[in-house]
């Protein structure tokens, strides 16, 4: 029965090529933001209330360490917005022309805090480093993880940094600082104030003055090569308005001044 | 120019291939005489620091030896503080190498011929004796080369090194650890030098081992041809 079989045959085609024609069906505007990967909890909340607004396109965020990100965009990387966790890497996109002029703005902002293993009670100021029974001092590397940079900013300011130096212990990323000090293999460690709101395993001892180190902030533009410059432009905006800025608030981040 | 990666890998590379042929060897020789389901197992965990990344191996030695873990604060009880020590470098290069001398002392000491050490306990030689005058000069070429690899691994070990042992300038910061931060930092300069360096005392040290594992496999013949 030839009927049979062409009937076979075509349903075989449509089954096959369906994943093929519902990709080309769903084709929404679509962007890819690179994002610091500090911000993955942040950026996840944001993507899944703005994805609730009507015609709005779909974002996906390619996670990573500033530094990184920054080298494939200017290896020309198809991106269409970069979020960084601080400004030197937005600065080196800036000065290469790579970013559309005018996109560029703070999104949110960060402190940073001096914190101690849960329950540990040696250590309430940045005065108690000094003491002898308290060894090890986790912090960021200094010249290569930006919480680290603003830590030893800040320390240096307060004529703390070399009293305190022998004692540090110099981690990859701002992440293994806060594993080292809840695991108490450090006595205390420098991180930002949403890091160590992310596990009850450590206490915020206290936040360094915010007159000692320059303002944490997190900057955001649109890559001057997107393909779809307006909708990444509306994700920039939603993370600035209200109630973007309500969510960066709910999970510790603060307002930048700018 | 600070020297002290240089010193601090050779010093943590000898110290653990110093450690891990001496427990590899032990290991393996005990392992040669018994069989069974049960050891095939042990063998699965001996070979684990092969199988798994070395950063997760870094992080398990953390939960098992840092002062959250029971054993960690009973050591610290003691006064023992092992995470961020020289002594973590070591114990962190140990674990990672000691599959590859483990192995390699296995197949050496299997492939002994096993008459060789029927005489011998038919002539009265106590077990000790046996592994020391005719397994171990025998499977001498064997252990060397499990040598050759522990050290050369120890020496590359950045993952387990850099969790267990953090990162500390002049404590323990080895070469790996000071490229890598090196690279991050964006200073290609100290990368490369640091890098250069690596594969010098890698290269010197091989041809140094190779030469003595030859003079000592030579001496062995002879030894074991006199007796």
């Amino acid at each position: 029965m030839p009927n049979r079989r062409t009937a076979l045959f075509v349903s075989l085609v449509l089954l096959l090529t369906a994943p093929f024609v519902a990709r080309v069906d769903a084709q929404q505007p679509q962007i890819t933001v690179a994002a610091a990967i500090s911000m993955k909890d942040a950026l996840d909340a944001l993507e899944k209330r703005f994805s609730e607004r009507a015609g709005a396109p779909k974002v996906t965020f390619s996670l990573g360490a500033s530094g990184i990100l920054q080298k494939q965009i200017e290896e020309g990387a198809p991106v269409d917005a970069f979020i960084s966790a601080a400004p030197a890497q937005m600065n080196a996109l800036e000065e290469k022309g790579l970013l559309l002029a005018g996109t560029r703005r703070d999104i949110a902002g960060n402190r940073l805090v001096l914190v101690v293993p849960a329950g540990s009670t040696a250590v309430k100021t940045l005065e108690d480093l000094k003491r002898p029974e308290v060894q090890h001092i986790a912090i960021g590397e200094i010249r290569s993880v930006p919480a680290g940079q603003y830590a030893a900013e800040a320390l240096r300011n307060l004529n703390l940094f070399d009293a305190l130096q022998s004692k540090f212990v110099y981690a990859q990323n701002v992440r293994a600082v806060l594993t080292y000090v809840s695991g108490r293999d450090a006595d205390a460690g420098f991180v930002y104030e949403t890091d160590a709101k992310s596990t009850d395993k450590v206490t915020i001892a206290m936040p360094l003055p915010a007159s000692s180190y320059s303002p944490v902030v997190y900057p955001a533009a649109v890559i001057r090569n997107s393909q779809n410059a307006a909708a990444a432009k509306s994700f920039l905006e939603f993370l600035s308005s209200p109630e973007g800025r309500a969510i960066f608030e709910r999970l510790g981040f603060t307002t930048p001044s700018k | 120019m600070d020297l002290s990666p240089i010193l601090l890998s050779l010093e943590t590379s000898v110290a653990a291939t110093a450690t891990v042929t001496l427990l590899g060897t032990l290991a393996a020789g005990w392992r040669v005489r018994h069989r069974g389901a049960a050891f095939e197992l042990l063998d699965g965990v001996f070979l684990l620091p092969l199988v798994l990344p070395p950063t997760v191996v870094g992080f398990l030695l953390l939960l098992l030896l840092g002062r959250a873990s029971t054993l960690g604060n009973l050591l610290y009880g003691l006064g023992l503080r092992l995470v961020f020590s020289w002594y973590a470098a070591v114990i962190a290069a140990a674990v990672t190498t000691f599959p590859l001398m483990y192995m390699t002392a296995r197949a050496a000491l299997e492939q002994v011929e096993t008459p060789l050490v029927e005489v011998a306990r038919t002539l009265g030689a106590g077990e000790a004796r046996i592994f020391r005058q005719i397994l171990l000069p025998l499977a001498w070429p064997g252990l060397a080369a499990g040598m050759v690899l522990t050290f050369a691994r120890a020496l590359g070990d950045f993952g387990a090194t850099l969790i267990l042992a953090g990162n500390i300038p002049g404590k323990t910061q080895t070469l790996p650890l000071a490229i890598f931060f090196a690279v991050e930092a964006g200073d290609t300069e100290e990368a490369v030098r640091w890098s250069l360096v690596t594969v010098a005392i890698s290269l010197a040290a091989l041809g140094a081992l190779n030469l003595w594992t030859r003079h000592r496999t030579g001496l062995s013949m002879r030894v074991v041809q006199q007796d």
